[in-house]
């Protein structure tokens, strides 16, 4: 063991209590009440109440996103999520928008990799409405050749336009390839123009009776809600649909860490900025690990205090833009980094201050007050996680349909709250390595 | 001959046809009744606002108290009662120069060491400036309102306005202004000049030009007038309690020195006697983006809510009158809109559209009828009916998140708004009926719009021919020349 590994691993004996004690640390207990239920077809039902306001929130996600989609037919999920928008037996095209609109409610869809995610906020006078409509795309989605064409030709222009309006796309394609080696993971969620055009009406519905079925599905109701009739309503809409007779096991892609470092150069004539994508493979998002990353995120990225936005934006100028960190990819994570910088000079000072505030991360503990201070903004984002009855439906699911198990909430805060300084350095040297994945991004 | 068939064949047809039917197309099976018709509402429950305590502090500091339990985070908004509007005729700009730079530094503390010290404390901070009055905001975690309210009352009783950051925020403010290239920004704040020409909320809209005279000593003037507690109130809402706020900022603000304040009354902006149609070039703007303007007067206070109705009906949602007529059924618009923006002695009504510069003109044409065709006539009950049922539903989710309950509480203060937005705002909502909104809707000169057009010049000068005369504007907001029929003529 040479001095400063020694000198390290004392310093973590002599903090690993402190730290942390400065911080209030959450109750064990939940941040606030919800129950979970199951009806007898497997949907999975979540009620959390709030008479805060007089609204409700429904969010139902379905376990699918892009990472289910077999080569050749990727963007299956994202278009998936438009048609479910396209009518049902008793709810015409368009129309859960305007019934939605019409009563000055709002509402949303998300695709992701490994989840669908549909959800409205409205009066919690009308609850029922929104049950109805969810429930009536759960069980008899409109799907026709016409409604399907017309949404694959949607996508198709969608993904032009991203093309053409976002230099920096294709960089961000050949990163996430390098970064993340499997298929399932490193294919953009709107899919490719030519997989969009080879879907079939019979893909769609197959996906469809596959996915889209309460077995497969997650209810959540949030805020000014009775629980019991809560409940009485969802069995009503939801407990007679049929759920899907098999559903194939969700892809699954437990890679190592990067094993060597991979630099590439990306070229588009529409840069006027020259910039660099950097990043690290870590620790699965369910290990203990993902904790302590999730400080270091903070105290690289988060607000104008923040140690590389003081670097490369503040003191040294070096950055015009700038941003990161970890972004996980279901059983994957990884830590990001995009700079944009003035000019080439700039940015290779730029990466080079980078390197070493990674490095100054990996070799000195971090002061007191400043853990204190990420904690706090942690905190902080954590508490806004579940204000809102649209929010806390979205916390509910997100957590739900994570490894982790439901029952642990209490404890969660708490575990990030607990860290300390010593652990952070010791993190910082197990995955900010050598091994890296880099790519530069200039204009012709 | 006739045919009878025994009613049990026609029953075993009929159902043998439905069996088949039932192979055939699985969506024209059986299903529950309930499943066939939208279900009706529950009663609507009630929206209950907590409520809003109020006490002085010595100095004419009010402070005002709203209890949220259980909320981790406390909101803290000090209102300034003096906006753009009262920065010097030479000088706009100043009020919202003045307040950049409050979180700049005080005695003994740096920009850098504020910014740390409210991250510090789990917050963030925000300070906007409108024509009538100005809000420092300070988000915190709860167990640090003491060091909230501490740093507070030293930036406003110990500030420095450190020169080091004069030149820091004056070029933030100057790139802000020159790189604005977003053509709603631009709209926006060219209707605003033309609505308000030569009246003092003109002053909100300052030019790139203003920045270079704004300096440290007119602003230490400002503050001196302006910044004080008996022409502030202090907003604070979270898990708190009356008494620990008493304490706390007795401890922390009562220093802070009561001096003389004037009062100003800022006339409402005359009514406009002709329409005005202006342009503003943009370069490579994909499309042109359009806003009309009105002046809504604030004579009475329920005309406020008729007002909201109608504005429903036109523009303030994605199934209004509006973008069903312009983007749905003539396929003119992406997008089309109207809104109210408030303030204390008149408010200002607008519509925001984004056309196809080949539909410029009957884009506008159409829009002045839907305009018309709602304020000459009165509107069918049950489009009245269908708009307050949307700002019912809305209304909650619009203040869901606690920055946004927060900063409509203190919209409500700075405007004098309590009473009708505070107590009886879904009461005042079902009030409105087709009669009122007719009758608050004759006072407001819808004869006389003020058209702004931003877009391509190259594209939209063919387009704009079609308007008797249109005024030629910079992207600064002033006059370059005027356009009859599409003819240049320089007079103005």
């Amino acid at each position: 063991m040479n001095l400063k590994k020694l000198v390290i691993f004392c310093l973590m004996v002599h903090f690993v209590h402190m730290g942390f004690s400065q911080v209030k640390q959450a109750e064990e207990q939940e941040p606030f009440p919800f129950s979970v239920y199951n009806l007898k077809n497997g949907l999975t039902v979540i009620l959390s109440k709030d008479n805060s306001l007089p609204l409700v929130s429904v969010a139902c996600a379905y376990k699918v996103g892009s990472a289910y989609e077999k080569k050749g037919k990727t963007g299956m999920a994202y278009l998936l999520e438009y048609l479910m928008f396209m009518g049902s037996r008793n709810v015409g095209p368009m129309q859960h928008i305007r019934f939605i609109h019409r009563i000055g409610g709002e509402f949303n869809a998300v695709t992701s990799r490994d989840r669908t995610l549909f959800y409205q906020t409205v009066s919690s006078n009308q609850l029922p409405l929104v049950l109805w409509l969810e429930s009536d795309r759960m069980n008899s989605l409109n799907l026709n050749y016409s409604n399907v064409e017309e949404t694959k030709n949607l996508l198709i222009e969608t993904l032009k336009n991203q093309n053409k309006e976002d230099p920096f796309r294709e960089s961000l394609l050949v990163f996430d390839q390098l970064l993340y080696p499997d298929f399932s993971y490193n294919h953009p969620v709107i899919g490719s123009e030519e997989d969009l055009k080879s879907i079939t009406l019979k893909d769609v519905r197959d996906f469809y009776n596959t996915y889209y079925k309460p077995n497969n599905a997650v209810l959540c109701i949030t805020g000014n809600i009775h629980e019991e009739n809560t409940l009485q309503l969802v069995r009503k809409y939801f407990s007679t649909i049929d759920p899907s007779k098999n559903i194939p096991p969700a892809p699954s892609f437990k890679g190592d860490l990067i094993q060597e470092k991979y630099e590439r150069i990306s070229v588009n004539e529409a840069i006027s900025t020259p910039g660099f994508r950097l990043g690290y493979r870590i620790g699965s998002p369910y290990s203990n690990d993902f904790y302590i990353l999730s400080m270091i995120d903070y105290l690289l990225f988060s607000g104008e205090s923040s140690r590389l936005y003081k670097r490369l934006v503040k003191r040294n100028k070096l950055a015009l833009s700038m941003n990161g960190g970890i972004e996980k990819r279901r059983d994957l994570a990884a830590f990001k980094f995009f700079v944009l910088s003035n000019n080439e000079a700039t940015k290779e000072i730029a990466k080079k201050a980078l390197f070493s505030e990674i490095n100054r991360l990996k070799s000195y503990l971090i002061p007191d007050r400043e853990l204190i201070k990420i904690k706090n903004m942690y905190k902080s984002d954590y508490m806004e996680n579940f204000y809102s009855p649209e929010k806390r439906a979205l916390f509910l699911i997100r957590y739900y349909l994570s490894e982790n198990d439901i029952r642990d909430l209490k404890r969660e805060l708490n575990k990030y709250l607990r860290i300390s300084s010593p652990e952070i350095v010791g993190i910082m040297n197990r995955y900010f390595t050598e091994n890296y994945i880099l790519v530069e991004m200039r204009g012709k | 001959m006739k045919t009878h068939i025994r009613p049990s064949k026609i029953c075993v047809c009929v159902l043998l046809g439905l069996f088949i039917l039932s192979f055939m197309t699985p969506s024209l099976s059986a299903q529950e009744k309930f499943r066939k018709t939208p279900p009706l509402p529950y009663p609507l429950p009630d929206l209950d606002f907590p409520a809003l305590e109020s006490f002085m502090l010595e100095n004419g500091l009010q402070v005002s108290v709203v209890q949220r339990k259980p909320q981790p985070f406390i909101d803290i908004h000090l209102i300034i009662l003096t906006g753009e509007s009262l920065s010097p005729d030479d000088l706009p700009g100043l009020a919202s120069f003045t307040a950049n730079m409050l979180f700049k530094g005080a005695i003994g503390l740096s920009a850098s060491q504020i910014e740390e010290q409210i991250e510090y404390i789990g917050g963030d901070f925000s300070v906007s400036t409108y024509p009538d009055y100005s809000v420092f905001s300070i988000t915190c975690l709860n167990e640090y309102l003491n060091e909230a309210v501490k740093l507070l009352g030293q930036l406003l009783i110990q500030a420095d306005f450190p020169k080091i950051e004069v030149n820091n925020v004056k070029r933030d403010m100057f790139y802000n202004i020159v790189r604005n290239t977003n053509p709603e920004l631009l709209g926006r704040k060219l209707l605003f000049q033309i609505m308000f020409r030569n009246h003092p909320y003109e002053k909100y809209v300052f030019n790139s030009s203003v920045i270079k005279r704004l300096n440290r000593k007119d602003l230490l003037t400002f503050y001196d007038k302006f910044l004080i507690p008996n022409n502030a109130r202090l907003l604070i809402i979270g898990d708190v309690n009356l008494s620990e706020v008493t304490n706390i900022t007795g401890q922390h603000l009562s220093q802070w020195v009561k001096k003389n304040v004037e009062t100003y009354h800022i006339k409402p902006p005359a009514p406009k006697t002709k329409p005005k149609i202006c342009f503003t070039d943009l370069t490579k703007a994909d499309e042109t983006t359009l806003f009309i303007g009105y002046i809504l007067p604030k004579e009475k206070t329920e005309d406020y809510f008729s007002y909201l109705v109608f504005n429903q009906i036109l523009g303030g949602s994605h199934i209004s009158r509006l973008i069903m007529n312009l983007r749905e059924t003539r396929g003119y618009a992406y997008w089309a809109f109207s809104g109210i923006e408030l303030f204390k002695n008149c408010d200002l009504f607008y519509v925001k559209a984004k056309v196809k510069t080949e539909y410029l003109y009957p884009s506008v044409t159409e829009i002045l009828r839907e305009i018309g065709s709602l304020t000459m006539n009165k509107i069918p009950n049950h489009e009245i009916e269908q708009a307050k049922s949307y700002l019912i539903g809305n209304f909650p989710i619009q203040i869901s998140g606690h920055k946004e309950f927060s900063l409509k509480a203190s919209e409500i203060l700075a405007l004098d708004m309590e009473e009708i937005y505070w107590k009886n705002y879904y009461e005042n909502i079902m009030y409105v009926n087709s009669s009122s909104v007719f009758k608050a809707l004759q006072n407001i000169g819808f004869l006389n719009p003020v058209v702004v057009i931003v877009g391509d010049k190259d594209v939209v000068l063919d387009h704009i021919k079609d308007f008797e005369e249109v005024e030629i504007y910079d992207n600064e907001g002033i006059f370059q020349y005027k356009l009859k029929k599409g003819i240049k003529n320089d007079s103005r």
